[in-house]
């Protein structure tokens, strides 16, 4: 029973990446776990952040009915150390890999470090420092530079908590993930020890998350797609972004470049100036470098 | 069939390591497959670096019997080029062998040549101070230059293993040594298992390119005296084969703590991006330097 941690940014396409693999019928996703109201005390979300119910069930109108988060997982989760409580979690979850997708590194080093026995491994997941902060531009106000230092300070912090945690990672750049699947797939059957094989569907009743991108459920069996256009809409009238061409970009395993390029709509909305302004940031270049990304190609393309 | 490749500094106790590792039957070391001469065209060893013999074989007087790196693999791996590592590591019968060249560079060409390698990768980190000072002994250089050596290194290393998308863990030697089960905890989480040390740590067992002399004192069918005599460092070994090694012990070790001084260390962090680079790697600097 393994646990991999998703580790990165929000923005970085965990929940529609956490679909996808889910397909393996060997792969759960759980979703944002550091959401769940019995681990605040050890996560630090905000009250706004947390939530209790199964979104993949609420999506499908079965909240009620979910097998996963529901009451009695709640008073099991209640009580005892972080480890017991995390492992109450894990237990629901049959397959032999289930992924956290709280992206929150903080939060993966306490469960790590107070859980000795996990088999624990971390998928460092990259999004282009202009796509992130164009994201964070949208959602939060901040300005690019600003959003740029926090996507360095993210991936920074996420590596060394990584490196000193002492458990195996791989790190996954969204972009080339999505333009070369197999070279996607092929890194990720070595940290899983197999290729994924996408012969479950993706389906409500199939398939329990906490939290998660809006837009990375689109098209799943079962969601009332009114009722998500309708949160989609209420989310971003709240401010916060969520795009629904995630679940689009992950579900073509042949995508080209031009099409890729017509769902990142940071690349038509950033001027010249605003993509060297993110670049001038500093340590975004060299945060950049230890991502693997070879910002000068993607900047070209 | 997985491939693990040691990366790091010369120093960094890559040799011990393996070796240790490498006592359970699962785990095979191969030594630093890189300064074999079939590969030089693509590792750029320098020609008195290049070596095509055993050293564990070598030390015990046998290496014209070694049963893996002899005439016939040399001679395979010539004709297929970087392809010849298949070659080698067809040698290795265990499901995991240990590459210990140490060289990013060298596991991206292999890597990218090699589609079906199943490759992973072990950072095996040391720290700044420790490298400083025996590279500046080794190649007579101030500790400023040396260090700058280290964060080439290391930065290299998590840029490669980053852009190549292989499964990486780091190891702190130091840690390593001083925790024994969280490492091995660590080291279980990429093999899948908890070594064990089963098998002895004999000539006629390993075979490995390369290497430390000083991590195979004390192997079961090595000439000693004829080790000795190269002027190796004996902590080496010791530091591994002492499964509960105390901090007053590995000091005693660590020749670098008490031959620099407090300038010596400052010099070290003063160079950009030394700091910064052993955060990436987990360590805690703080608590070294005042260990």
């Amino acid at each position: 029973m393994r646990t991999i941690f998703l580790v990165g940014t929000a923005y970085s396409g965990s929940t529609a990446l956490s679909r996808e693999f889910a397909r393996d019928p060997r792969i759960d996703m759980m979703g944002e776990i550091d959401r769940l109201s019995v681990f605040q005390p050890w996560s630090g979300r905000e009250d706004a952040h947390i939530e209790n119910r199964c979104r993949v069930c609420f999506m499908g109108e079965q909240t009620d009915a979910c097998p996963v988060f529901n009451g009695e997982l709640a008073a099991e989760a209640s009580q005892g150390s972080l480890a017991e409580r995390y492992a109450a979690v894990r237990r629901r979850f049959p397959a032999q890999i289930a992924l956290d997708g709280s992206k929150n590194p903080n939060w993966m080093r306490s469960v790590v470090a107070e859980s000795p026995g996990m088999q624990a491994a971390a998928i460092v997941l990259a999004r282009l420092p202009w796509a992130f902060a164009h994201s964070v531009r949208d959602a939060d106000g901040l300005d690019l530079s600003q959003g740029a230092a926090r996507w360095r300070d993210a991936y920074q912090s996420t590596l060394r908590i990584v490196a000193d945690l002492g458990i195996p990672s791989l790190v996954i750049r969204y972009e080339d993930f999505l333009m070369n699947r197999a070279d996607g797939e092929a890194a990720v059957s070595r940290l899983f020890g197999f290729r994924p094989q996408p012969t479950r569907p993706a389906a409500v009743g199939v398939h329990h998350a906490i939290g998660g991108n809006l837009g990375g459920f689109v098209g799943m069996r079962g969601v009332d797609e009114r009722a998500l256009e309708k949160s989609i809409s209420g989310e971003a009238r709240a401010g916060n972004y969520e795009n629904p061409n995630d679940a689009f970009k992950v579900q073509n395993p042949a995508l080209r470049t031009d099409e890729l390029v017509l769902t990142e709509r940071w690349r038509g909305e950033l001027t010249v100036a605003e993509f060297s302004a993110i670049l001038h940031v500093p340590g975004v270049w060299e945060t950049g470098r230890l991502l693997g990304y070879d910002l000068l190609y993607h900047l070209t393309r | 069939m997985r491939t693990v490749f040691i990366l790091g500094t010369a120093f960094c106790g890559s040799t011990a390591f393996a070796r240790e590792l490498a006592r359970d039957p699962r785990i095979d070391t191969m030594g630093e497959t890189d300064r074999l001469s079939p590969f030089r065209t693509w590792s750029g060893q320098a020609p008195e670096r290049v070596s095509d013999s055993c050293r564990i074989c070598a030390m015990a007087g046998r290496e014209r019997d070694c049963p893996v790196f002899n005439p016939s693999l040399i001679a395979e791996a010539t004709e297929a080029g970087l392809g010849g590592y298949a070659a080698v590591r067809r040698r290795f019968a265990a499901p995991i062998a240990l590459d210990g060249s140490k060289n990013p560079w060298w596991m991206r060409q292999v890597v990218l040549s090699a589609p079906g390698l199943d490759p992973a990768a072990i950072i095996l980190a040391r720290l700044p101070w420790a490298y400083a000072h025996s590279d500046s002994q080794a190649g007579g250089y101030d500790l400023a230059t040396a260090v700058v050596a280290w964060r080439e290194v290391y930065q290299g290393a998590l840029q490669i293993a980053a852009d190549l998308g292989i499964p990486t863990l780091v190891i702190r030697y130091e840690d390593f040594i001083l925790n024994r089960s969280a490492g091995n905890a660590a080291v279980s989480r990429l093999f899948g298992f908890t070594p064990e040390a089963t098998r002895p740590v004999a000539v006629g067992l390993h075979h490995a390119i390369g290497g430390n002399l000083g991590a195979f004192l004390g192997m079961s069918g090595i000439d000693e005296t004829a080790v000795r005599a190269t002027q190796v460092d004996p902590g080496e070994a010791f530091k591994l084969q002492a499964q509960h090694l105390r901090s007053e012990e590995l000091a005693l070790v660590e020749r670098w703590r008490g031959e620099l001084d407090a300038a010596d260390f400052a010099q070290v962090l003063s160079v950009p991006g030394v700091s910064e680079t052993a955060g990436l790697l987990g360590y805690d600097l703080v608590r070294h330097l005042a260990r």
